[in-house]
């Protein structure tokens, strides 16, 4: 589902500024995926890489089978409705319902309304939020916010969903609850990948771990642990 | 697609409403500077048709006598083009007479059907190639009392005054109204700019769920769009102003006699209602073209 052939990529300016170095790694279709590391180690790289929010500075990129790098600009939308993310800070639009902020999703890549109506309830009872519909996202706890969130990236059913440090603002009964949620979306046959500081969350799933550090692929471990 | 568009006009009416002190200054700019603009091509417009047998260097015309028999014109005719001192001179006949008449009254259709080709006289129209004042009348003269001539009559100083100075004064306005379009176009781009950094954060989602790039662009360029458009729309309203009550006021005042012929028809207004509306699009277009691909990294 993702490949990374020697991928690199530095930024200009400064001296040691490799974010990620001679990377290379596979990821099956519906395998769950941890990216451990400390901060600075490339994980967002990694993840902003795979969505095409930057491009590399060298090696290829393949997702679903198709090199990234060849994608011309007006295809790239394209590739993002495949991949979902959710983010530490949830990104919801504050002046936005639950509801509005999921149809948004839909919306924006045209979706008939018909389908909207039908697929925003749906995914609202999935992520346990049926009962907030019509609340704002300043309303929710934090973790109500990343099931908005979450809710948000998986709507559209994309084959990826990519996770940068979902649960670094919560707490850890409600990362937990989080976690189930991921896990579940998994199931369904969803690649994650997941980069986190969460010690206790990697240790309990015992999913694949890729540890990351300076940029560098230190270990790559089925079933592993955080270190 | 009904969703996409909905969504597109929905987007661009929210924006529009949102910061409505920029939407009135942008428009009002574009509709001011248009307005001028537009003005100084009706009082070309008006100048040339008020001295339409003047153009080109010719400095007296010989009205000849509808009876005049084919000998008495074949005379003028050889006299004129013989002259060393006509540079060159056209034959106005009487058929050309009554179109150009027709042209000049198109909205006055009574006294067009009231005149006939019959009832105008053939005239030729003489470019010296001296155009001195004397030098000129004397020339003229010369044709006065020929026979087949009903009258010479010389193009005077006050009309060569008019066409110097309305063309002065136009230009003026048109380069005053172009400095004010491009102020128009900075405004509208920077209106654009300021509801891009407003939507910074439905600009990142929809970026993020996979919204098309013309699907994010498509909104804030309407926007521009709109206001080219209400803008030129107030600027033409203002031409039809200046048209009804200032240019045909011109014409209709006893005490300049001169400026009788002032006259621009409906079909010149509407020729340059529909410049002034597409130059109000097209700037409105290009000033948030500008600030979506500057601005908006998609």
């Amino acid at each position: 589902m993702i490949k990374l052939e020697n991928v690199s990529k530095s930024y200009k300016g400064g001296t040691n500024t490799a974010a990620l170095q001679n990377a290379n790694i596979d990821i099956g279709k519906g395998e769950f995926v941890f990216l451990v590391g400390p901060s600075g180690s490339g994980k967002s790289t990694f993840i902003r890489l795979l969505n095409k929010e930057e491009d590399p500075s060298d090696g290829r990129i393949f997702v679903a089978g198709k090199d990234i790098g060849q994608l011309s600009s007006w295809k790239v939308p394209y590739l993002r409705r495949n991949i979902g993310c959710i983010f530490q800070d949830f990104k919801l639009l504050e002046k936005r319902t639950v509801a509005e902020n999921v149809a948004f999703a839909l919306e924006v890549i045209g979706r008939p309304r018909s389908v909207i109506t039908k697929q925003v309830p749906a995914i609202l009872e999935l992520v346990g939020l049926a009962d907030k519909v019509d609340s704002f996202p300043t309303q929710l706890s934090g973790g109500e916010q990343q099931r908005v969130s979450i809710a948000r990236a998986f709507v559209n059913r994309p084959l990826i969903l990519l996770a940068d440090e979902p649960t670094g603002n919560l707490d850890p009964t409600t990362s937990v609850g989080i976690m189930r949620l991921l896990d579940r979306i998994n199931r369904t046959g969803t690649t994650v990948v997941m980069a986190t500081h969460d010690r206790g969350i990697v240790d309990t799933m015992r999913r694949r771990v890729v540890e990351l550090d300076k940029g560098t692929i230190v270990r790559d471990q089925a079933q592993g642990v955080y270190e | 697609m009904a969703l996409k568009i909905s969504y597109m006009l929905k987007e661009t009416g929210t924006n529009l409403v949102r910061r409505i002190s920029l939407t009135i200054a942008a428009i009002l700019t574009i509709s001011i500077s248009l307005a001028l603009f537009g003005s100084s091509l009706l009082a070309r417009d008006g100048v040339a048709n008020a001295t339409q047998r003047w153009e080109g260097g010719i400095e007296f015309v010989v009205w000849m006598n509808p009876e005049a028999d084919a000998d008495q014109d074949a005379a003028i005719r050889r006299s004129i083009e013989e002259s060393p001192a006509v540079a060159s001179s056209t034959y106005v006949s009487q058929e050309e007479a009554f179109e150009e008449f027709r042209e000049m009254f198109a909205d006055s259709p009574e006294l067009i059907e009231a005149v006939e080709a019959s009832d105008l006289p053939p005239s030729y129209r003489v470019v010296p190639t001296d155009p001195d004042a004397d030098v000129v009348v004397e020339l003229g003269s010369q044709f006065r009392n020929q026979p087949g001539v009903r009258d010479v009559v010389f193009a005077s100083e006050a009309i060569k005054d008019i066409q110097l100075q309305a063309n002065r004064i136009s230009n003026g306005l048109l380069w005053v109204s172009i400095a004010l379009l491009i102020a128009s176009a900075l405004l509208i781009l920077n209106t654009i700019v300021v509801a891009i950094g407003a939507r910074r954060q439905e600009i990142e989602v929809m970026k993020l769920v996979g919204a098309s790039n013309w699907f994010i662009r498509l909104p804030f360029m309407l926007e521009g769009l709109v206001h080219g458009l209400i803008g030129a729309g107030f600027a033409v309203l203002a031409m039809w102003g200046v048209r009804n009550w200032v240019i045909d006021g011109f014409s209709r005042s006893q005490s300049l006699a001169l400026l009788e012929g002032l006259k621009v028809n409906n079909a010149e207004l509407i020729n340059r209602s529909l410049w002034v509306l597409a130059i109000g699009v097209a700037v409105g277009i290009v000033g948030s073209a500008f600030a979506v691909s500057t601005k908006l990294d998609v």
